[in-house]
């Protein structure tokens, strides 16, 4: 495993990955690394979790502004 | 009409717009709604009132888009992806180092129901803007709730190839609801 610091765009992608598939401990505590230091990628953790609970939320909504209704 | 038909017409358009944002696909999506309007209306028994129908027939037809994404996945003419532009798009997110070009700022979560629906109809004006082979992939994962392996394996494509589609909807998701609602310009 590399020792080298994780990039804020490396870390996107290992965020993303992480809520589909377990994460090898070397790579989660690289991961924790960065998180202890770089508050933007705290918030795209904190953000991609809401994604995760908000479209599981979804339920067909009645259109109001019939927006999707005319697409083609 | 029953009570329970003008239920069901008065939902027709909800799970329609609802099915479409996972099938891209109008025909189908309609193919869709009525095998589940179909179902519900077989036997108008097996709803017993616990949940309401909405949440009813939206179970039952997470279960139609599943079984037309496992019958069609792999003939269906779905609008090719243009990958290039879609990893420029997310590449211009950050600088050559590697660092955020835009330091993503915290969300707040609106408390109050009306602005929450708001919220929510952003969040799907924001799927719908997806490019429609990383929306099936996303919705199949997070909204149909399924392992990303039964994803891959269903609709055909490498494990590698799931976490990249799943990667660009997540970024591509994140920039448009961090611009069209928490950090929206115009108030």
């Amino acid at each position: 495993m590399m020792t080298e610091k994780l990039t804020c765009k490396e870390v996107a992608r290992i965020l993303s990955d992480g809520l589909d598939q377990q994460m090898a401990p070397a790579e989660r505590a690289r991961l924790r690394m960065h998180m202890v230091i770089c508050e933007a990628c705290r918030n795209v953790e904190q953000q991609f979790d809401l994604l995760r609970r908000l479209v599981r939320k979804i339920e067909p909504s009645d259109g109001d502004d019939g927006t999707a209704d005319d697409k083609p | 009409m029953s009570p329970l038909e003008q239920e069901l017409s008065a939902l027709y358009k909800p799970l329609l717009r609802f099915a479409q944002l996972q099938l891209r696909d109008k025909a189908a999506a309609e193919d869709a709604v009525s095998a589940t309007m179909l179902a519900i209306l077989e036997k108008p028994d097996a709803f017993q009132g616990a949940s309401s129908l909405r949440t009813y027939a939206t179970g039952i037809l997470k279960h139609k888009l599943v079984d037309h994404i496992r019958r069609c996945s792999r003939e269906v003419a779905i609008e090719p992806l243009d990958e290039q532009s879609l990893d420029d798009a997310i590449e211009s997110l950050f600088r050559e180092d590697g660092h955020w070009q835009d330091k993503p700022a915290a969300w707040v979560e609106p408390e109050q129901a009306l602005e929450r629906a708001q919220m929510m109809r952003v969040l799907e004006g924001c799927l719908e803007k997806l490019p429609a082979r990383v929306a099936r992939v996303f919705m199949m994962r997070e909204w149909l709730e399924k392992e990303t392996q039964e994803v891959c394996e269903e609709l055909g494509i490498t494990a590698n190839n799931c976490h990249v589609m799943l990667f660009r909807a997540r970024m591509l998701l994140r920039s448009c609801l961090d611009s069209n609602w928490f950090h929206r310009s115009t108030p």
